[in-house]
């Protein structure tokens, strides 16, 4: 497929079962909305996605690049936004976009550090701590932490949480243009009509499985 | 291989940096270091050993007073810089997204290299303290030579479980507990070597029992094997 597949994916944490066999598939340039009540399994679904924790069993693959096989050479190919904010809070933001620039060998650092913090309206707090930023203004530099680099596969978990109006109108044509280009976006929501504005489908994840969904997920 | 050690030097000095930036602890880790080498230096001196015995005697007593407190503060001041380290790394999820990046055996070589320039640099600190309350005026070029060679092979061992378990501590609930009973166990083979190899050097006498030296590169050498094994799955869930 060309695209996401996720299958039958279980995990337990603590004990508990989280997901209970959740199956997804997005094509390139298609969007997501996952929606669920605290608990139903969607951070912990985004992390299996993001590669960053192995599930019990099933399968995540992108594009034919199996993500426990392979996991390194499918990290790459995904731009992850978490719960936290996934940063240095003791670097400026600046300090934080150059070197995750840096890490991944973007061409240009510097000059696409300047872009996205300029794109996030941070220049003008480029150079003070990420811990003496707002609520708001950090999401937006792990949003800009994000985009620095053009992922095939966006996962976003809350993106919109502390940001005012005019910053989630921001990220929502951020988003539009993102997948113009071609990268396929999962993002996970307690608010169901953002999620509806910024994906094409909707699925909602119930005690640990994808109970409901439209369009290709279902 | 260019991309690899680029991001090596960029994660190296991401974990010198935050060190250098959370310099508050690892100052309080140094004046704790400092203050058992004062204080046993105080209490057993100004005469270390017996004036009864020969100069020779007396100096190889010394010695190894002076290699064991030496080492006693080393391994302290070296627990707290290892759990900043990692402890920085976990406190906005700053290494989850550095995963999304880079290879585990990566980010786990960059940091144990990093522990041990900081590693490094904290026993010099403790090397000048201990040789000036211990009286130590004997040593020659060659002695100070052996000795930082001494104490980059500890310092290479300690930042090789260091790096390891303080990722271990850092995603585990009071795992600052956990460090300390975990690690100070597991290093005790690499303390003893170290003071065993350090003794005969404060000394300035040649080192007979070459076990030890071997004990010390081994030690390095295994537990980085091991750590590059293993830093991936700690760092998953």
């Amino acid at each position: 497929m060309n695209g996401l597949a996720a299958e039958r994916l279980e995990k337990t944490r603590g004990g508990l079962q989280v997901l209970r066999g959740a199956s997804l598939r997005v094509e390139r340039g298609g969007s997501l909305s996952l929606i669920g009540a605290n608990g139903s399994g969607k951070t912990t679904l985004l992390e299996l996605l993001a590669g960053l924790s192995r599930p019990n069993s099933g399968s995540i693959i992108w594009n034919g690049v199996d993500a426990r096989k392979r996991p390194m050479t499918y990290r790459r190919r995904v731009g992850y936004a978490a719960h936290e904010p996934l940063i240095y809070p003791e670097w400026s933001g600046r300090q934080n976009l150059l070197f995750f620039a840096r890490l991944r060998g973007i061409e240009q650092p510097r000059l696409q550090a300047e872009r996205e913090l300029d794109e996030a309206g941070l220049a003008p707090f480029a150079e003070t701590p990420a811990r003496f930023y707002s609520r708001g203004m950090t999401q937006r530099l792990a949003l800009a932490r994000v985009f620095l680099r053009r992922s095939e596969l966006l996962l976003l978990d809350e993106p919109f949480a502390g940001l005012d109006e005019e910053s989630r109108q921001r990220l929502l044509n951020r988003l539009r243009q993102e997948r113009e280009r071609g990268a396929a976006l999962i993002l996970a929501t307690h608010d169901a009509e953002l999620g509806s504005q910024a994906c094409e489908e909707t699925a909602r994840l119930q005690n640990g499985a994808v109970v409901f969904s439209r369009g290709s997920g279902e | 291989m260019k991309h690899t050690l680029a991001q090596f030097s960029c994660l190296f000095y991401k974990d010198l940096s935050l060190q250098w930036r959370s310099r508050g602890s690892m100052a309080v880790a140094l004046l704790f270091s400092l203050s058992a080498v004062t204080l046993f230096a105080l209490v057993y001196g100004p005469f270390f050993s017996p004036p009864e015995l020969p100069m020779e005697a007396r100096r190889r007593e010394l010695a190894k007073l002076a290699a064991s407190v030496y080492w006693t503060a080393a391994a302290f001041a070296g627990v707290v810089a290892v759990y900043r380290s990692a402890e920085a790394d976990r406190e906005a999820g700053g290494i989850r997204a550095v995963r999304m990046d880079a290879d585990g055996s990566v980010v786990y070589a960059a940091r144990m290299c990093a522990l041990c320039v900081m590693l490094c640099l904290t026993q010099l600190a403790l090397g000048l303290l201990t040789a000036a309350f211990f009286n130590i005026a004997w040593l020659t070029l060659g002695d100070i030579l052996r000795l930082v060679g001494v104490g980059v092979g500890a310092a290479a061992g300690f930042g090789a479980v260091g790096a390891l378990m303080g990722a271990m501590a850092a995603s585990t609930r009071g795992g600052e507990g956990l460090l300390a009973a975990g690690m100070l166990p597991l290093q005790l083979p690499l303390l003893i070597a170290a003071s065993k190899c350090a003794a005969p050097i404060w000394a300035s006498e040649p080192i007979q029992e070459k076990m030890w030296i071997a004990l010390l590169i081994a030690y390095a050498l295994i537990m980085s094997a091991v750590g590059l094994l293993l830093f991936e799955l700690v760092l998953e869930d």
